[in-house]
């Protein structure tokens, strides 16, 4: 299942990608928003700070010399009224004084002192401009250093704040964040998963029809519900198994009626032949009167006849294969007088009226194999008159509405009704005896119906015993 | 010999079996069907049936199945495996294959009526008994002495009585297969039967093919009370 194992990754990484980029955008964006409001908080409390300092600044000078350590309590009082984090700095030249609010005291420190015990910052670390600066090393800490105001620039009031909560909170949420995102992930991918496997079910399905199909179960379909491509490709599918099926159950059938043929074909050769062996035989080692040995050469005469009747009209058969398809526009007015000259004679001498009449010109088929149609039928037609006195032969070639019309009838003996389905079947026989006696193949009127069918006819029999035959063949003319 | 029903739609076949049987002293009955076949075999004693296979109503598969007491060998264009296998399943003897030689179908028609008990035990040619049980010749009453392959030949010729053989099938029947002599010892042999047993005029020589032991029952000669047919030359008939 290589596809789906694509589709799925590629669709998983793009959307994990997606989702952790979102995630840490969100959190980035997040961070900074809350950076930022943090930030102006501070910047806000800076501005009043500054401008109050300013303000208390400027009034003090007027009464008394401000000196560094007076600033220190100065802004120390300040500092006390900001957050626990709040440290105020104030740079006087050099000098820097520093404002905790956590511990306002009265205590009078030397700013080295103070300088000393408030440990987290370094000197250099102060910023050397104006201006407002985080810093992210240890804890986030914002600076925002200014000169007090345009009167006194010797005067810098810097505020950090160190933005312990912030941080906590932070700490909280990044984790919180992350897990937010792997879970996210996972069940991103999870059902992505079970969409891609649902979506893409139809394929095993349709692969497990097609090994079905490939190991001869021709029956095997596939059920897709739906009307997507995948449901269209079942569909497709099914028609193909079908059309496979159909084919292959035809093949069987033409292969098993062929082999049935064959089948039938070697009985009806080899029972000539073991005759005319064993007579020619029989004759060889046994002392015979003439009169036995004339009955024994007749015999063989006979069955060699019928030999070459099945031979002959085995071979047409097979030039059959050759000339289908050969189709030209040949003059059956000249087919039939030709006919006509052949049996003239024979039947003359067997008192049979033969009357042949066509009235059509021309005819589109094949010229040998409709001679050999008309020729096998006035055949039998003959045979059918052997006992007969009278007999008569008629045969008419006209067109009817759309159709070619053949018919070829003889007064003699007939065929029974329960006879009439099967005589075209190869080497069925109604009497057995007396078509061997004389001369049936049994295979003239297979071959007549498949000609007649390769020329997109119908040939159909209608007879009364004892009365005669009438054999009635249709093509319809394009 | 022996008494035997063919039963076989195709006149040629059927002649060609009836004439050649008739040839080789057996009596025969010709049906082209199964017709009556009950009726018939109740009313005549038949010693074998041939039978085909594929025959119009009832076939042979179907016709053997009331046949229980009767050999039976079954001849028939239906050569599969299958067909032979399910032939003698059936009960049958011998299943014997389109086309084949007549000669052939003797051979094994004479191996079954030997295994039923049914054939030549005895045979009479003049003052010659010949008993092919015990493998016994008499002349005159007296014993004759003869190697085991000149009865054996004898036994061939007296199986295809009336028909020539060539000397190579005389050598395919009686002798072993695995012999790789020449048709020479075929001459000899004949010669010996002719000297030891007087038969001359009965083992008769086919110019150019081989030989012939004729034999025509003699109607003028009574069977003797074993029931054994008497055969007399007819030169002996007209004298």
């Amino acid at each position: 299942m290589k596809l789906w194992k694509k589709v799925y990754l590629f669709t998983l990484v793009i959307l994990t990608l997606g989702v952790n980029l979102g995630v840490s955008g969100i959190v980035y964006f997040t961070y900074e928003q809350m950076l930022q409001s943090e930030k102006e908080r501070c910047q806000a409390e800076y501005v009043i700070m500054q401008q109050n300092v300013s303000a208390n600044i400027a009034e003090m000078e007027q009464s008394i010399l401000l000196n560094t350590e007076y600033f220190g309590r100065f802004i120390t009082a300040y500092s006390s009224y900001f957050e626990a984090d709040t440290m105020l700095i104030g740079i006087v030249g050099e000098q820097i004084v520093v404002g905790e609010a956590s511990g306002a005291t009265d205590q009078e420190f030397s700013t080295e002192d103070k300088i000393a015990a408030s440990q987290d910052f370094v000197l250099e670390d102060l910023p050397k401009e104006d201006g407002i600066f985080v810093e992210k090393e240890d804890k986030t800490t914002i600076y925002i250093a200014q000169v007090l105001d345009e009167d006194h620039e010797n005067y810098r009031i810097v505020m950090r704040r160190t933005l312990d909560s912030f941080d906590e909170t932070w700490a909280t949420l990044q984790p919180l964040y992350l897990i937010g995102g792997i879970i996210l992930s996972l069940g991103v991918s999870l059902a992505l998963a079970l969409a891609v496997r649902l979506l893409l079910k139809p394929l095993d399905q349709l692969e497990a029809a097609a090994k079905e199909v490939q190991q001869e179960n021709w029956s095997a379909r596939v059920h897709i519900k739906g009307d997507n491509e995948l449901a269209q490709l079942g569909k497709q599918f099914n028609a193909m198994a079908g059309s496979v099926e159909e084919n292959i159950l035809k093949l069987e059938q033409q292969s098993q009626q062929k082999q049935e043929l064959i089948d039938n074909l070697a009985h009806e050769m080899n029972t000539p032949i073991t005759s005319i062996g064993g007579f020619a035989d029989y004759m060889r080692i046994s002392q015979l009167s003439k009169e036995e040995q004339e009955e024994c050469l007749d015999f063989i005469i006979r069955e060699n006849h019928r030999l070459k009747e099945i031979s002959s009209t085995l071979l047409s058969m097979a030039q059959m294969e050759q000339e289908e398809g050969f189709f030209t526009v040949f003059s059956l007015k000249q087919l039939c007088s030709r006919i006509e000259e052949l049996y003239t004679k024979q039947f003359h001498e067997k008192n049979i009226a033969f009357d042949m009449e066509c009235k059509v010109l021309e005819m589109y088929g094949n010229e040998v194999l409709i001679e050999s149609l008309l020729r096998n039928l006035i055949t039998n037609a003959g045979r059918a008159l052997s006992d007969r006195e009278q007999g008569r032969i008629d045969v008419a070639i006209y067109k009817e509405d759309e159709s070619l019309k053949m018919r070829v009838s003889d007064n003699g003996c007939g065929i029974e009704k329960e006879h009439l389905e099967q005589i075209f079947e190869p080497f069925y026989r109604v009497d057995k005896a007396r078509s061997r006696e004389n001369g049936g193949s049994g295979l003239g009127l297979p071959f007549c119906k498949k000609i007649v069918e390769s020329h997109n006819g119908t040939i159909s029999v209608e007879s009364e015993p004892g009365q005669g035959t009438t054999f009635m063949i249709s093509f319809t003319i394009s | 010999m022996a008494h035997i029903l063919v039963v076989e739609d195709d006149l040629a076949i059927r002649e060609l079996v009836k004439r050649n049987l008739q040839m080789v002293g057996h009596t025969c009955c010709c049906v082209a069907d199964g017709k009556g076949l009950t009726e018939l075999v109740d009313r005549e004693k038949f010693d074998l049936i041939i039978l085909d296979v594929m025959l119009p109503g009832l076939s042979g598969f179907e016709l053997i199945q009331e046949l229980q007491d009767i050999p039976v060998i079954f001849v028939t264009a239906k050569g599969a495996l299958e067909d032979k296998l399910k032939g003698l399943a059936l009960g049958a003897e011998d299943y014997i294959v389109k086309p084949f030689e007549v000669l052939e179908l003797i051979a094994r028609v004479g191996v079954v009526l030997k295994r039923y008990g049914r054939n030549e035990a005895l045979v009479q040619i003049e003052d010659i008994e010949i008993d092919l049980k015990q493998h016994r010749v008499t002349k005159g009453g007296a014993d004759v002495n003869l190697t085991p392959q000149e009865f054996r030949l004898l036994e061939v010729l007296i199986q295809n009585k009336n028909l020539a053989l060539s000397r190579d099938q005389l050598l395919n029947l009686a002798w072993d297969y695995d012999y790789e002599g020449e048709t020479k010892t075929v001459d000899v042999h004949i010669r010996k039967l002719r000297q030891k047993l007087g038969l001359e005029n009965y083992i008769k020589t086919v110019s150019k093919f081989g030989y012939r032991l004729e034999l025509k029952s003699g109607e003028e000669y009574e069977t003797l009370e074993k029931g054994v047919p008497v055969y007399a030359s007819y030169l002996n008939l007209r004298g």
